[in-house]
Protein backbone atom coordinates (compact mmCIF):
# COMPACT_ATOMS: atom_id res chain seq x y z
CA UNK A 1 0.00 0.00 0.00
CA UNK A 2 2.69 2.36 0.70
CA UNK A 3 3.89 2.34 -2.75
CA UNK A 4 0.99 2.31 -3.84
CA UNK A 5 -0.06 5.76 -2.86
CA UNK A 6 3.26 6.91 -1.37
CA UNK A 7 2.68 10.37 -2.32
CA UNK A 8 -0.89 10.85 -0.13
CA UNK A 9 0.88 8.90 2.41
CA UNK A 10 3.74 10.87 2.63
CA UNK A 11 1.51 13.94 4.51
CA UNK A 12 0.73 11.44 6.96
CA UNK A 13 2.44 11.40 10.13
CA UNK A 14 1.86 7.33 10.90
CA UNK A 15 0.25 4.76 9.00
CA UNK A 16 -1.66 2.05 10.84
CA UNK A 17 -2.14 -1.27 8.62
CA UNK A 18 -4.71 -3.97 10.26
CA UNK A 19 -2.28 -7.48 9.36
CA UNK A 20 0.10 -5.24 11.41
CA UNK A 21 -2.09 -4.57 14.17
CA UNK A 22 -3.86 -7.65 14.33
CA UNK A 23 -7.18 -6.48 14.24
CA UNK A 24 -9.66 -4.88 11.66
CA UNK A 25 -12.37 -2.33 11.71
CA UNK A 26 -15.30 -2.71 12.71
CA UNK A 27 -13.90 -4.21 15.47
CA UNK A 28 -13.62 -2.13 18.43
CA UNK A 29 -10.22 -3.25 19.23
CA UNK A 30 -9.37 -1.68 15.80
CA UNK A 31 -10.34 1.42 16.94
CA UNK A 32 -8.76 1.29 20.71
CA UNK A 33 -5.74 0.40 19.47
CA UNK A 34 -4.96 3.23 17.06
CA UNK A 35 -6.42 5.64 19.66
CA UNK A 36 -3.93 4.52 22.06
CA UNK A 37 -0.97 4.63 19.75
CA UNK A 38 -1.81 8.43 18.98
CA UNK A 39 -2.44 9.21 22.49
CA UNK A 40 -5.50 10.88 21.54
CA UNK A 41 -8.90 9.97 22.95
CA UNK A 42 -11.83 7.91 20.84
CA UNK A 43 -13.77 11.12 21.11
CA UNK A 44 -11.68 13.67 19.40
CA UNK A 45 -10.76 11.40 16.30
CA UNK A 46 -12.53 12.18 12.84
CA UNK A 47 -12.42 9.30 11.16
CA UNK A 48 -13.69 8.73 7.20
CA UNK A 49 -14.54 5.27 5.78
CA UNK A 50 -15.93 4.47 2.78
CA UNK A 51 -17.65 1.73 4.09
CA UNK A 52 -20.69 2.31 6.41
CA UNK A 53 -20.27 -0.70 8.48
CA UNK A 54 -16.95 0.38 9.33
CA UNK A 55 -17.92 4.39 10.11
CA UNK A 56 -21.01 2.93 12.50
CA UNK A 57 -18.15 0.99 14.35
CA UNK A 58 -16.49 3.82 15.07
CA UNK A 59 -19.72 5.82 15.96
CA UNK A 60 -20.09 3.11 18.61
CA UNK A 61 -16.76 3.41 20.31
CA UNK A 62 -17.15 7.52 20.21
CA UNK A 63 -15.32 8.36 17.60
CA UNK A 64 -16.45 11.14 15.77
CA UNK A 65 -17.01 9.44 11.93
CA UNK A 66 -18.10 10.70 8.64
CA UNK A 67 -18.60 8.17 5.79
CA UNK A 68 -17.47 9.24 2.54
CA UNK A 69 -16.48 8.16 -0.50
CA UNK A 70 -14.03 10.69 -2.38
CA UNK A 71 -11.11 12.64 -1.01
CA UNK A 72 -13.20 16.01 -1.78
CA UNK A 73 -15.65 14.59 0.20
CA UNK A 74 -13.01 14.41 2.80
CA UNK A 75 -12.00 17.62 2.59
CA UNK A 76 -15.45 19.00 2.67
CA UNK A 77 -16.43 16.93 5.56
CA UNK A 78 -13.01 18.25 7.56
CA UNK A 79 -14.29 21.78 6.83
CA UNK A 80 -17.66 21.05 8.13
CA UNK A 81 -16.66 19.18 11.21
CA UNK A 82 -13.90 22.19 12.33
CA UNK A 83 -16.68 24.31 11.76
CA UNK A 84 -19.04 22.49 13.65
CA UNK A 85 -16.06 22.43 16.36
CA UNK A 86 -16.08 26.40 16.60
CA UNK A 87 -19.35 26.48 17.20
CA UNK A 88 -19.13 24.17 20.46
CA UNK A 89 -20.86 21.11 19.56
CA UNK A 90 -19.92 17.91 18.58
CA UNK A 91 -18.78 17.13 15.28
CA UNK A 92 -20.42 13.96 14.33
CA UNK A 93 -21.48 14.83 10.35
CA UNK A 94 -23.14 12.75 8.10
CA UNK A 95 -21.24 15.10 5.14
CA UNK A 96 -21.87 15.29 1.62
CA UNK A 97 -21.25 11.56 0.39
CA UNK A 98 -18.16 10.77 -1.64
CA UNK A 99 -15.83 7.57 -2.89
CA UNK A 100 -12.52 7.11 -3.18
CA UNK A 101 -11.46 5.37 -5.82
CA UNK A 102 -8.79 2.82 -4.73
CA UNK A 103 -8.73 -0.99 -4.28
CA UNK A 104 -8.83 -0.86 -0.63
CA UNK A 105 -10.36 1.82 1.50
CA UNK A 106 -7.97 4.76 2.97
CA UNK A 107 -8.78 5.72 5.79
CA UNK A 108 -7.91 9.51 7.18
CA UNK A 109 -8.07 9.41 10.91
CA UNK A 110 -7.50 13.16 12.36
CA UNK A 111 -6.92 13.83 15.89
CA UNK A 112 -8.70 16.94 16.90
CA UNK A 113 -8.27 19.26 19.84
CA UNK A 114 -11.04 21.00 22.07
CA UNK A 115 -12.44 24.15 20.80
CA UNK A 116 -10.74 26.15 23.13
CA UNK A 117 -7.65 24.71 23.32
CA UNK A 118 -4.38 26.25 21.49
CA UNK A 119 -1.55 24.47 20.00
CA UNK A 120 0.60 24.11 16.92
CA UNK A 121 -1.22 22.29 13.97
CA UNK A 122 0.99 19.09 12.76
CA UNK A 123 1.70 19.39 9.08
CA UNK A 124 -0.48 16.14 8.73
CA UNK A 125 -3.30 17.64 9.36
CA UNK A 126 -3.36 15.95 12.98
CA UNK A 127 -3.28 18.53 16.15
CA UNK A 128 -1.56 17.68 19.45
CA UNK A 129 -3.63 16.63 22.23
CA UNK A 130 -2.33 18.48 25.14
CA UNK A 131 -4.32 19.91 26.98
CA UNK A 132 -7.84 18.25 26.06
CA UNK A 133 -9.43 18.01 28.95
CA UNK A 134 -8.89 21.93 29.23
CA UNK A 135 -12.39 23.27 28.42
CA UNK A 136 -14.00 26.51 29.36
CA UNK A 137 -17.16 25.25 28.18
CA UNK A 138 -18.64 23.13 31.14
CA UNK A 139 -20.74 21.28 28.41
CA UNK A 140 -17.89 19.93 26.64
CA UNK A 141 -16.22 19.49 30.15
CA UNK A 142 -18.76 17.23 31.56
CA UNK A 143 -19.06 15.06 28.21
CA UNK A 144 -15.57 15.12 27.37
CA UNK A 145 -13.88 14.85 30.63
CA UNK A 146 -15.53 11.61 31.18
CA UNK A 147 -14.55 10.04 28.17
CA UNK A 148 -16.18 6.88 29.76
CA UNK A 149 -17.29 3.77 27.65
CA UNK A 150 -20.11 1.75 27.87
CA UNK A 151 -18.96 -2.50 27.33
CA UNK A 152 -20.94 -5.57 28.20
CA UNK A 153 -18.65 -9.33 28.62
CA UNK A 154 -20.43 -12.52 27.01
CA UNK A 155 -21.03 -14.21 30.02
CA UNK A 156 -20.58 -14.09 34.03
CA UNK A 157 -17.54 -15.57 34.37
CA UNK A 158 -16.09 -12.92 31.59
CA UNK A 159 -17.22 -10.60 33.37
CA UNK A 160 -15.81 -11.54 36.75
CA UNK A 161 -12.69 -11.72 35.04
CA UNK A 162 -12.38 -8.83 33.40
CA UNK A 163 -13.41 -6.93 36.57
CA UNK A 164 -10.61 -8.85 38.30
CA UNK A 165 -8.36 -7.15 35.54
CA UNK A 166 -9.57 -3.83 35.66
CA UNK A 167 -9.67 -3.41 39.42
CA UNK A 168 -6.93 -1.25 40.36
CA UNK A 169 -5.75 -0.69 36.75
CA UNK A 170 -8.69 1.55 36.04
CA UNK A 171 -11.49 3.90 37.72
CA UNK A 172 -14.66 2.38 36.17
CA UNK A 173 -18.00 1.97 36.84
CA UNK A 174 -20.54 -1.04 37.04
CA UNK A 175 -23.90 -1.59 36.87
CA UNK A 176 -26.37 -4.42 37.55
CA UNK A 177 -27.59 -4.49 34.11
CA UNK A 178 -24.16 -6.56 33.12
CA UNK A 179 -22.83 -2.79 31.61
CA UNK A 180 -19.52 -1.37 32.78
CA UNK A 181 -18.51 1.92 32.18
CA UNK A 182 -14.52 1.98 31.37
CA UNK A 183 -12.25 4.99 29.91
CA UNK A 184 -11.05 4.12 26.38
CA UNK A 185 -7.57 3.57 27.70
CA UNK A 186 -9.21 0.16 29.07
CA UNK A 187 -10.29 -1.14 25.69
CA UNK A 188 -7.44 -1.87 24.05
CA UNK A 189 -5.98 -3.50 27.84
CA UNK A 190 -8.58 -5.89 27.57
CA UNK A 191 -8.04 -6.52 24.47
CA UNK A 192 -4.41 -7.22 24.48
CA UNK A 193 -5.57 -9.26 27.59
CA UNK A 194 -7.85 -10.85 25.33
CA UNK A 195 -10.67 -10.11 27.46
CA UNK A 196 -13.85 -10.29 24.80
CA UNK A 197 -16.11 -7.52 25.23
CA UNK A 198 -18.66 -5.34 23.26
CA UNK A 199 -19.02 -1.62 22.87
CA UNK A 200 -22.35 -0.24 23.55
CA UNK A 201 -20.93 3.42 22.67
CA UNK A 202 -20.38 6.19 24.65
CA UNK A 203 -21.06 6.52 28.58
CA UNK A 204 -24.37 8.76 29.49
CA UNK A 205 -24.40 11.23 31.99
CA UNK A 206 -27.62 9.38 33.83
CA UNK A 207 -25.59 5.95 33.60
CA UNK A 208 -22.48 7.71 35.66
CA UNK A 209 -25.00 9.01 37.77
CA UNK A 210 -26.72 5.55 38.73
CA UNK A 211 -23.21 4.09 38.94
CA UNK A 212 -22.54 6.15 41.89
CA UNK A 213 -26.16 6.15 43.24
CA UNK A 214 -27.08 2.75 43.56
CA UNK A 215 -30.24 1.52 41.51
CA UNK A 216 -31.54 0.76 45.43
CA UNK A 217 -31.35 4.83 45.38
CA UNK A 218 -34.70 6.64 45.00
CA UNK A 219 -35.05 8.14 41.84
CA UNK A 220 -34.00 11.97 41.44
CA UNK A 221 -36.11 14.23 42.32
CA UNK B 1 -34.19 15.91 46.99
CA UNK B 2 -33.28 14.28 50.62
CA UNK B 3 -30.09 14.66 52.29
CA UNK B 4 -30.35 10.92 54.19
CA UNK B 5 -27.92 9.91 51.85
CA UNK B 6 -24.99 7.66 52.61
CA UNK B 7 -21.86 7.30 51.09
CA UNK B 8 -20.05 3.66 51.98
CA UNK B 9 -16.55 3.08 50.72
CA UNK B 10 -15.00 -0.46 50.78
CA UNK B 11 -10.96 -0.73 50.62
CA UNK B 12 -10.46 -4.18 49.16
CA UNK B 13 -6.76 -5.45 49.64
CA UNK B 14 -4.93 -6.62 46.60
CA UNK B 15 -2.63 -8.56 48.42
CA UNK B 16 -3.10 -10.88 51.15
CA UNK B 17 -0.75 -10.23 54.45
CA UNK B 18 1.48 -12.77 53.63
CA UNK B 19 2.01 -10.74 50.11
CA UNK B 20 0.13 -13.36 47.84
CA UNK B 21 -1.78 -11.29 45.20
CA UNK B 22 -5.74 -11.87 45.91
CA UNK B 23 -6.59 -13.60 43.32
CA UNK B 24 -8.12 -10.71 41.27
CA UNK B 25 -11.85 -12.71 40.52
CA UNK B 26 -12.35 -12.54 44.09
CA UNK B 27 -11.90 -8.41 43.89
CA UNK B 28 -14.37 -8.95 41.06
CA UNK B 29 -17.13 -11.11 43.59
CA UNK B 30 -16.76 -8.47 45.98
CA UNK B 31 -17.57 -5.21 43.82
CA UNK B 32 -20.14 -7.68 41.90
CA UNK B 33 -21.81 -8.40 45.18
CA UNK B 34 -22.07 -4.88 45.71
CA UNK B 35 -23.00 -4.44 42.61
CA UNK B 36 -26.34 -7.16 42.65
CA UNK B 37 -27.74 -5.54 46.81
CA UNK B 38 -27.49 -1.67 45.66
CA UNK B 39 -27.32 -1.95 41.49
CA UNK B 40 -24.31 -0.08 41.02
CA UNK B 41 -21.01 0.59 42.24
CA UNK B 42 -17.90 2.84 41.30
CA UNK B 43 -14.20 1.81 41.68
CA UNK B 44 -10.94 3.76 41.54
CA UNK B 45 -8.16 3.47 39.80
CA UNK B 46 -5.11 4.33 41.88
CA UNK B 47 -4.40 1.97 44.38
CA UNK B 48 -4.49 3.13 47.82
CA UNK B 49 -1.78 2.56 50.30
CA UNK B 50 -2.53 1.64 53.62
CA UNK B 51 0.22 1.42 56.80
CA UNK B 52 -1.07 0.21 59.89
CA UNK B 53 0.15 -1.61 62.89
CA UNK B 54 -1.45 -4.72 65.33
CA UNK B 55 0.67 -5.26 68.39
CA UNK B 56 3.94 -4.94 67.11
CA UNK B 57 3.53 -5.52 63.67
CA UNK B 58 3.34 -2.65 60.91
CA UNK B 59 1.39 -4.22 57.92
CA UNK B 60 0.74 -2.28 54.43
CA UNK B 61 -1.73 -2.86 52.17
CA UNK B 62 -2.39 -1.75 48.04
CA UNK B 63 -5.62 -1.41 48.14
CA UNK B 64 -8.57 -0.75 45.38
CA UNK B 65 -11.44 1.50 46.32
CA UNK B 66 -15.15 0.66 45.53
CA UNK B 67 -17.81 3.72 46.72
CA UNK B 68 -21.59 3.45 46.44
CA UNK B 69 -23.75 5.63 47.81
CA UNK B 70 -27.47 4.78 48.42
CA UNK B 71 -30.20 6.38 50.25
CA UNK B 72 -29.46 5.96 54.18
CA UNK B 73 -31.63 2.92 55.12
CA UNK B 74 -30.88 0.72 58.73
CA UNK B 75 -31.32 -2.60 56.25
CA UNK B 76 -28.01 -1.19 53.59
CA UNK B 77 -25.74 -0.32 56.76
CA UNK B 78 -26.59 -4.21 58.02
CA UNK B 79 -25.62 -5.77 54.62
CA UNK B 80 -22.56 -3.39 54.46
CA UNK B 81 -21.31 -5.07 58.44
CA UNK B 82 -22.51 -8.70 57.11
CA UNK B 83 -20.34 -8.21 53.82
CA UNK B 84 -17.55 -6.82 56.03
CA UNK B 85 -17.62 -9.47 57.77
CA UNK B 86 -17.62 -12.15 55.35
CA UNK B 87 -14.91 -10.23 52.84
CA UNK B 88 -12.51 -10.17 55.75
CA UNK B 89 -12.78 -13.65 56.48
CA UNK B 90 -12.44 -14.60 53.01
CA UNK B 91 -9.35 -12.07 52.05
CA UNK B 92 -7.70 -12.78 55.39
CA UNK B 93 -7.89 -9.44 57.52
CA UNK B 94 -7.65 -8.59 60.38
CA UNK B 95 -9.87 -5.85 59.77
CA UNK B 96 -11.39 -4.37 56.29
CA UNK B 97 -11.68 -0.97 56.48
CA UNK B 98 -15.23 0.47 55.58
CA UNK B 99 -16.19 3.68 56.33
CA UNK B 100 -19.61 5.46 55.69
CA UNK B 101 -20.93 8.63 55.85
CA UNK B 102 -24.15 10.59 55.27
CA UNK B 103 -23.62 12.88 52.15
CA UNK B 104 -26.02 15.46 51.18
CA UNK B 105 -26.55 15.47 47.51
CA UNK B 106 -27.03 19.08 45.78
Amino acid sequence: MANLYAETLKNFRRVFVSSDRGVRKPEPEAFAKIATAIRVPLSRILFFDDTKENVEGALAVGMQAVHVSSVGGIAEAIAKSVGDLRRHRTARSTGPLARIRSPRPVNVTVGLRAPHAEGPRRRTGVRESKGQREFADPRHARKEVSGMVTITFPDRETEKRALGFLLGRFSGRVLRSGEHLVPEAALEALADSSIPFTVKGKATYEQQLAAVRGAASAPLQ
Amino acid sequence: MSSSWRRFEVLLPLRFNDGREVPPEWLAEAVLEVVERFGAASYETQKVEGHWRHGTVVYRDDLVRVVVDVPDAPEHREWVKDFKRRWAARLEQLDLWVVSHRIDIE
